[in-house]
């Protein structure tokens, strides 16, 4: 039905003005439905950080700082401050690999993206299907792939970071292309052609125009190649050796050897530091400013 | 726009197709430097195709097309020394209006505080002065237009080509604008 589609939204002209206020029984309706489930989500997350710092969940709720002590746990002497918690390499190692993937996933999206959304080729739609089918087979499949691609040269990747990389970017970069390809569908060509006609070549209208129209499509494909790099545990439970431990696969690991108390702590710390740099990548990519209108006391031009 | 007897624009007898439908049937014309033409007919004839033709915008399935001398088949838009208000106008969104018109200025590489000067006093020919700072969501379809005109003669582009340029103006602002667009047609010639 779509197939002839025109999404066009950011055309410059005619910008939509504030959205239309809702009527006060769908609100309720929405309200209803929407508060509860964000309780629901903030009681889960209270009980993480809750059960990081007692000494058994459930049963014994003793406060106690035993469990960070035990994962991140640092010594300062004479000659510095070493790590000794148990965790630190393994965090220190998902949160390198992860950095790395993000951007890769990102830039990788968006490339597939813009060759999905303007460019017409033979074979497109296969390629569309190709880009995201590493996103629907179970990660353990996709896992057991990269083993037996990887594992005779010339390309020797298991046991190293970069396996790791590879297959957080095929396997996240499903999400980035859907939200490159909406944010393109939206930006009308015709924007794209002026540029071309003021005598800003191909990558000069990249850069200043499509780019900044494509931010909220950047900020989602470096957030979910952030998070499911930092939190994926299919696809890289065969990935990982005694050099490349990842996080979600010592949390696994700490909590099928009964040991919850420091599983718990160290999911608490991973939900902070994601927290942390989401809202770190929302303010290095910053908003894409296209209108005031919302914004109190300003008024629109008319003539 | 130097008076010279080599012609602005040269169609000879260019042709374009999109699938069975053709746009543009070996069309031939001569535009002289000066010379302000007019494209007249009903919608769906290939007039906003013969403009995007000389543009750069579309490829010639057949002929030539030479801008003051020169063949340009296969030339990027950005090398052809034109510009073109678009029929959507196409503000960048994401910018001032200050900033849309010297884009093109800073495309090529114009120094920022040179560029400005020149775009204020393109804004200030369309009678855009007081806007500079406003994003072009902020202003009325007529006024968007005229920052896509500041946009385009701010270049002193050899040929500038208007696509439906005053479909959106009021009767009145209509008026005046083609007789600015005469003006400036005389003053560049």
């Amino acid at each position: 039905m779509l197939i002839g589609k025109a999404f066009t939204t950011i055309s410059g002209k005619g910008q939509a003005g504030q959205a239309t206020a809702l009527p006060t029984v769908t609100r309720i309706g929405i309200l209803a439905i929407g508060l509860p489930w964000a309780a629901l989500t903030l009681v889960i997350y209270g009980m993480i950080l809750f059960g990081g710092l007692v000494e058994t969940w459930g049963l014994n709720h003793a406060f106690t700082l035993r469990h960070y002590a035990d994962a991140f746990g640092v010594a300062v002497d004479g000659r510095g401050m070493t790590l000794t918690g148990q965790a630190w390499d393994s965090l220190l190692i998902t949160l390198r690999l992860a950095l790395i993937a993000a951007p890769l996933t990102a830039l990788v999206g968006l490339i597939v993206a813009y060759l999905l959304e303007r460019q017409r080729f033979a074979g497109r739609a296969a390629f569309a299907v190709g880009t995201l089918i590493a996103g629907a087979v179970p990660g353990t499949v996709l896992g057991i792939a990269y083993i037996l691609a990887f594992s005779n040269p010339p390309l020797e990747l298991v046991q190293t970071g970069a396996i790791v990389v590879l297959s957080f970017v095929v396997r996240n970069m499903g999400p980035g292309v859907r939200a490159g390809a909406a944010g393109l569908a939206q930006i009308d060509r015709s924007l794209e052609e002026a540029s071309l006609t003021l005598r800003a070549g191909t990558f000069a209208t990249f850069r200043h125009v499509v780019l900044p129209l494509l931010r909220p499509a950047i900020i989602a494909g470096l957030v979910y190649g952030f998070v499911t790099a930092m939190t994926t545990v299919s696809a890289v439970i065969f990935l990982v050796s005694p050099g490349i431990m990842l996080s979600t696969v010592y949390i696994v690991n700490l909590a099928e050897a009964g040991t919850y108390g420091i599983a718990i702590a160290y999911s608490s710390v991973l939900i902070v530091l994601m927290l942390t740099v989401i809202l770190g990548i929302e303010l290095a990519v910053g908003e894409r400013r296209i209108g005031r209108r919302d914004l109190a006391g300003t008024v629109g031009a008319a003539t | 726009m130097n008076g010279t007897t080599t012609p602005a624009v040269e169609f000879v007898a260019v042709s374009k197709r999109y699938g069975a439908a053709t746009a543009v049937d070996e069309v031939s014309f001569t535009i002289k430097s000066g010379d302000m033409v007019t494209l007249l007919g009903p919608s769906g004839r290939g007039k906003t195709t013969t403009l995007r033709l000389i543009a750069g915008l579309e490829r010639l399935d057949a002929g030539a097309i030479r801008i003051n001398g020169v063949d340009v088949i296969g030339r990027p838009p950005t090398e052809r020394d034109v510009s073109m208000v678009l029929q959507s106008y196409a503000p960048f969104p994401h910018m001032t209006v200050l900033r849309n018109v010297a884009y093109g200025l800073r495309a090529g590489c114009m120094p920022r505080a040179e560029a400005e000067t020149a775009a204020r006093e393109a804004l200030a020919l369309v009678g855009l002065g007081g806007f500079k700072e406003r994003l072009p969501s902020e202003l009325s379809g007529g006024q968007q237009q005229r920052v896509a005109v500041a946009r385009a003669i701010v270049l002193r582009p050899a040929v500038l080509l208007f696509d439906e340029p005053l479909s959106n103006l009021a009767p009145n602002c209509a008026a005046m604008c083609a007789k600015r667009f005469a003006t400036c047609s005389d003053s560049w010639a």
